[in-house]
């Protein structure tokens, strides 16, 4: 997710959402991978990479080095937040109370991104 | 469901529900045309979620909360500023009241919580005017 907003913020301004809209959800994604680093222990050896409850969406699309970065729209921005969101919550099941407490404060803030993300009329 | 978790978390649920009927009450009075419409459509959600509730203590064989005559607010609410963020400050009780279901061992509860934690967040994100990074906790 967090590589989804940075790539939509250096895309194309033609295209791309504006910066002063997604600036904000991009610093709340990196507050909630903090949180989720805090909290998740992971396996010896694993790298540091961004959870699985931070990546953004299979369809949310992005560029490979040799192609260069692709443009990302709000559409996929939006697709990303939902499928986040929808994921978070299908994993309280499994999760002490606590965590459980934490994805779904992290599910709603991204279900507020989506309202954003659609409220504000951003090319999609 | 465990109704010795459940029910003490849906009360405190129906709770923050009642209070935000009571407050939408008085924040409407002070709201007029697209404000004033989302007021009433809030309302209506809060009163939708009250009646759930209500029935979802009774399956557990408890008796919902009764509503106060009369809630407590937070500051004076005295013009569409104030009613604004009135309304936030409903919606924001409501995410964390609906936070302590999430918490709870039936896993269906859970869900059901956190759902309703994403409609509240959502309503006190456009009365705010903005979002928040952790919605109903107030220390992550």
């Amino acid at each position: 997710m967090i590589n989804l907003y940075r790539a939509a913020i250096n895309g194309d301004p033609g295209t791309a959402a504006p910066s002063r809209t997604l600036g904000p959800l991009l610093a709340q994604h990196e507050q909630h991978l903090a949180q989720l680093r805090a909290r998740l222990i992971e396996p010896a050896g694993t790298p540091a990479t961004p959870s699985q409850a931070s990546r953004p969406a299979a369809s949310a699309g992005g560029g490979s080095p040799s192609t260069g970065p692709a443009r990302v729209t709000t559409a996929q921005l939006r697709a990303a937040e939902r499928a986040s969101a929808a994921g978070l919550v299908q994993r309280l099941a499994t999760v002490e109370p606590a965590l459980a407490q934490l994805f779904a404060s992290i599910a709603a803030s991204d279900a507020t991104h989506v309202t954003v993300l659609a409220d504000n009329g951003l090319a999609g | 469901m465990t109704a010795s978790t459940a029910v003490p978390a849906l009360q405190a649920a129906l709770a923050a529900e009642n209070a935000a009927i009571f407050g939408y009450g008085v924040a409407g009075a002070h709201l007029a045309g697209n404000s004033l419409a989302a007021a009433e459509q809030d309302w209506t959600t809060h009163n939708e979620a009250r009646d759930t509730l209500a029935a979802m203590i009774r399956q557990l064989g408890a008796a919902p909360t009764a509503t106060q005559a009369f809630y407590q607010l937070p500051f004076r609410v005295h013009d569409a500023a104030s009613a604004t963020a009135l309304a936030a400050y409903l919606e924001d009780g409501v995410t964390r009241a609906y936070l302590g279901l999430v918490a709870v061992s039936d896993q269906q509860l859970r869900r059901f919580g956190a759902l309703a934690m994403q409609g509240a967040a959502q309503r006190a994100a456009f009365w705010r005017g903005s979002t928040q990074a952790f919605p109903g906790l107030s220390n992550p």
